[in-house]
């Protein structure tokens, strides 16, 4: 028997952004919930049937990349089933699975292997039974189509019929499993449609806001609006006044780190989400706001960008930059702004809860059900295997609902009442008590020789870390944000420098598709830019020559602390040759060389590595005499290693088009009192039909390298494509986002 | 059976118990029986319900008038197809028909709704099998799909007045139906290949 348990040598911040590595070893094990009695379950991920279906257990979150029905194809494929008698079952939270954080971008990286091994192994296993019980030797027998052929006389056995005797046979070792060769794939590579799509086209998914458990409650909570407030008193009797609400439970407010502890409030409890939402609304509640009472993001923006001008905590350094900026023909200074962003899933957050016989299980759209165990768990008081987590499907995450804050809610009301508890977050909660994505001042300075060529290098950087959430009192970045474009820029220049000034935050940060890459991206794919409009050179030929040789930059070498999204570079090195033909490819796609700029019309290009993967954009823009700006098309080209389902991939980067220009041209949250200033999509607008890019093309680079991250390394390269293309149509450099805070006209 | 029983403020001094002997919870009570002394009588009273149709079904509905339809269909009918994305009528989550328009059930008030028709993604053709639904699936349309119910019901009332829509129009249309996942591109071309026109690059 076949369990997988997780090795992880990382700390917990480590953990979120990286899955540690998977090992199969001896230990029982058990589908949950597998519907057929007397199934042969080889492992953890697949169980058969005595009457041939296949279960396949999926760990990882549905929010929209596909990953629930890719992981499965790939076991799928190697143990040769038939798709059509394939069972896909949600996994519960369990540690046995290795990591469940569906985030950062590594579901195929982490698990292509241990998905593939496991239908590999079962069906060596299937393969033994039947050759056994056919007395001939397991080489003139295979696996085909859910069946095992005997190749000499033609007999057949189907899984089913193999499934107990399969049972029976040890458990290969990793050495003796074989694999299928890519030339006899029927689903890896091959666009199959996705298991939920014929349920979301009919209107019958579940997503964490469908959830429902006989006897239920419904719950609204009043929150403080100002990050750290508590609770002085309130008077709920207007409140229990309204029909259908039965009472008001207070949730205690966190305790230093907030972590994902709820922020705390006051429930208003009702038999309807109508009639809580409306209960909510005649509460009088009194809340001391404390320090954070006074912040302004106007004036916290200006002393992040005093903090940007000063020199800071140097995190990279070649050569001596000080000396070359001395001695230089010119050079060239520019400072970016990237505002707090909101996720806004369309599915706010939401949970049921029901607390019963000192356990509790939920019900939610989690991107970690493990992290809800824990965080239910803490909240309760029990043991993290009493917490039993289902995992709905996600009406979009985006980071977002990584953090279990909203399910730790529901689980303390259901406690206090004895009864199962439906936690609803409006659109005004989830804007205003997000994990917000982080603000971002940068300064960047360059030397360039006589030609425009840079020959030095400075960026800096400043930001409220996200390392504030596990630890009150952290002020500067870590490596996972400092190694998301500040360190590991790519340029053959001989003297760069990166450095990070410290800044506190006021609000809970958190991490959005894409990270920390958001605002370094911008600020260094703009700056580069800007350089090559300073040296009157084009700007795909000035990125090509600034990136230089063919080389895997060697971070260790140089000294530079490197995270690599927790990978070694050996495996997945930063291979400048890779990302230069993603620049040929997406300039050679969008006609680069023939679409010279004109009035109002022109391209812009940005390249970024993240999550592994190689990036480039080439947007069009086109502004006219009003300044109203169009994106009629974008061409992304990527390089993410091998792909397991085209499709999908194709669909992760067109999304990714539309959620960077969404932030480039509109995302913007801002504070003053304390208080964020929006609520809902009319004061935070996200990118609709009529303002997202038209058309985005994508071009995948046919890679043999191992896989790498697809949600998210589209959404960097974004906004300084957008705002080089604004540059080179109307002769505007932005360099604060949102752009529609620059009047184009 | 569901019993609803609730204590009402009555020119009777004793209180006055609403008894429903029926099944669902939409259906509300017609008999009220007033209690006094031990004695019972039963009175048949006109009630103030309101009336509407669901997917073909007659509902009835004696809550409170101001809450939207949205949570009518979602928390009373367990109709949850139509999803709540906003409260403001804003993102267009929660869309389904209104004597056969698009409208925002978040922001239509049951009192709006009463004597109407509602289709909802549930009752938009049989087997998932409308024109729309049949183009959404050629496309792969759906990423996490919360928000597709909204596009699909928003793109097939577009259809049925303007059955070959431009750009234009399709933006025109469609502009009130966020989709954060973004699958714009794909919504766009679903609809033309729904109206029969020639698609480019559905598959881009």
């Amino acid at each position: 028997m076949i369990n997988v348990t997780r090795q992880s040598r990382r700390g917990f911040l480590g953990q979120m952004f990286s899955a540690g590595t998977l090992i199969l070893g001896a230990g029982p094990m058990v589908i949950e919930g597998a519907q057929t009695a007397g199934s042969w379950m080889p492992n953890v991920f697949v169980a058969i049937a005595p009457n041939g279906l296949v279960t396949i257990v999926t760990h990882r979150s549905e929010m929209g990349t596909g990953i629930r029905t890719a992981l499965p194809l790939v076991l799928a494929e190697e143990i040769d089933a038939d798709w059509k008698r394939v069972k896909i079952q949600q996994a519960l939270g369990d540690t046995k699975y290795g990591s469940q954080n569906t985030d950062g971008s590594c579901s195929i990286r982490d698990f292509y292997e241990v998905l593939r091994d496991s239908g590999a192994s079962a069906r060596l296993m299937l393969e033994r039974a039947a050759a056994a019980k056919w007395g001939v030797p397991v080489g003139e027998v295979e696996a085909r189509n859910h069946e095992v052929v005997h190749t000499k006389s033609g007999k057949k056995l189907g899984f089913g019929e193999l499934s107990a005797l399969a049972a029976k046979q040890p458990v290969p070792k990793k050495e003796e499993l074989t694999y299928k060769p890519a030339s006899k794939y029927r689903y890896v590579g091959k666009d199959i449609p996705i298991i939920d799509q014929d349920d979301i086209v009919a209107g019958k998914g579940t997503f964490g806001m469908d959830a429902r458990v006989p006897g239920m409650v419904y719950a609204s909570i009043e929150r403080s609006p100002v990050y750290g407030g508590k609770l002085k008193g309130f008077d709920d009797a207007a409140a229990k006044a309204v029909k259908g609400v039965e009472g008001t439970v207070v949730i205690e407010g966190f305790k230093a780190p907030h972590g994902f502890q709820p922020l705390g409030g006051v429930a208003v409890i009702a038999n309807s989400t109508w009639a809580a939402m409306q209960g909510r609304k005649k509460l009088k509640v009194d809340w001391d706001s404390g320090a954070n009472a006074t912040f302004d993001s106007v004036a916290f923006k200006k002393s992040l960008q005093e903090t940007a001008r000063a020199p800071q905590k140097m995190v990279r350094n070649l050569g001596d930059v000080d000396k070359a900026f001395a001695g230089a023909a010119k050079t060239i200074e520019a400072e970016y702004y990237v505002p707090m962003l909101s996720h806004a899933p369309m599915e706010p957050p939401v949970a049921v809860a029901e607390f019963k016989d000192g356990k509790c299980t939920c019900w939610c759209p989690t991107q970690n059900p493990q992290a809800v165990q824990d965080t239910v768990a803490a909240a309760l008081g029990i043991k993290k295997e009493d917490v039993i987590c289902h995992v709905t499907l996600l009406g979009g995450g985006f980071g977002r609902k990584s953090k279990p804050d909203y399910v730790a809610e529901a689980a303390l009301i259901s406690k206090k009442l004895g009864k199962p508890v439906k936690v609803v977050w409006s659109r005004e909660d989830d804007i205003r008590f997000d994990f917000y994505h982080t603000v971002a001042a940068m300064y960047m300075k360059a030397a360039v020789d006589a030609q425009g060529k840079p020959v030095a290098m400075l960026h800096r950087s400043v930001f409220p870390s996200i390392s504030s959430t596990f630890d009150a009192s952290a002020e500067y970045g870590f490596d996972v944000e400092l190694g998301m474009g500040l360190v590991d820029t790519p340029w053959a220049i001989p003297n760069q420098r990166a450095e990070n000034g410290p800044a506190k935050n006021h609000f809970r940060i958190g991490w959005m598709r894409a990270v920390a890459n958001i605002y370094h991206a911008f600020g260094v794919h703009s700056f580069i830019d800007e350089l090559a409009a300073q040296a009157g050179r084009d700007r795909v030929e000035y990125l090509l020559a600034a990136i230089g040789p063919d080389r895997k930059i060697d971070f260790e070498a140089e000294g530079t602390k490197f995270w690599n999204n927790g990978q070694s570079l050996e495996k997945f090195p930063f291979d400048t040759a890779r990302l230069k033909r993603v620049i040929q490819l997406a300039a050679d796609k969008s006609g680069w060389a023939n679409k010279k700029p004109t009035k109002g019309r022109a391209l812009g290009i940005a390249a970024h590595r993240s999550f592994l993967t190689y990036v480039a954009a080439v947007v069009e823009v086109e502004v006219d005499d009003k300044g109203v700006l169009r994106i009629p098309r974008i061409d992304l080209a990527i390089d993410a290693g091998q792909i397991i389902h085209p499709d999908r991939v194709k669909a992760q980067f067109e999304g990714a088009a539309v959620f960077g220009a969404s932030l480039a041209l509109m995302g913007e949250i801002t504070a003053a009192d304390g208080r964020i200033q929006q609520s809902n999509f009319h004061n935070y607008p996200v990118a609709r039909i009529n303002e997202a890019p038209m058309m985005t093309h994508v071009h995948i680079v046919p890679s043999d390298a191992p896989h790498s991250g697809v949600g998210e390394p589209g959404v960097p390269p974004i906004a300084p494509a957008i705002t080089n293309a604004i540059f080179a149509a109307t002769g505007k450099r932005i360099r604060e986002l949102p752009i529609k805070k620059t009047k184009l006209a | 059976m569901i019993l609803h029983a609730v204590t009402l403020k009555t020119s009777i001094t004793a209180p006055l118990i609403r008894y429903t002997p029926y099944f669902g919870v939409s259906t509300w009570p017609k008999i009220l029986i007033p209690y006094r002394n031990g004695q019972c009588t039963v009175l048949l009273k006109e009630s103030s319900m309101l009336k509407l149709k669901v997917n073909g079904k007659s509902r009835n509905f004696d809550g409170d008038p101001a809450m939207p339809l949205l949570w009518f269909l979602r928390d009373e009918l367990t109709l949850t197809g139509t999803k709540f994305g906003c409260g403001m009528g804003l993102c267009g989550a929660c869309t389904v028909h209104l004597n056969g328009e698009a409208a925002r059930s978040c922001t239509t008030p049951m009192s709006e709704a009463a004597g109407k028709t509602v289709t909802t993604i549930e009752g938009l053709s049989t087997q998932a099998n409308h024109p729309v639904q049949q183009a959404w699936k050629q496309c792969n349309v759906a990423q996490c799909g919360y928000c597709q119910s909204g596009q699909i019901m928003q793109a097939s009332a577009l259809l049925k007045v303007t059955p070959k829509p431009t750009d234009q129009q399709i933006d025109q249309a469609m502009q009130g139906n966020i989709c954060r996942c973004g699958t714009y591109q794909r919504i766009r071309s679903a609809i033309k290949m729904a109206a029969g026109q020639s698609v480019q690059a559905v598959k881009a």
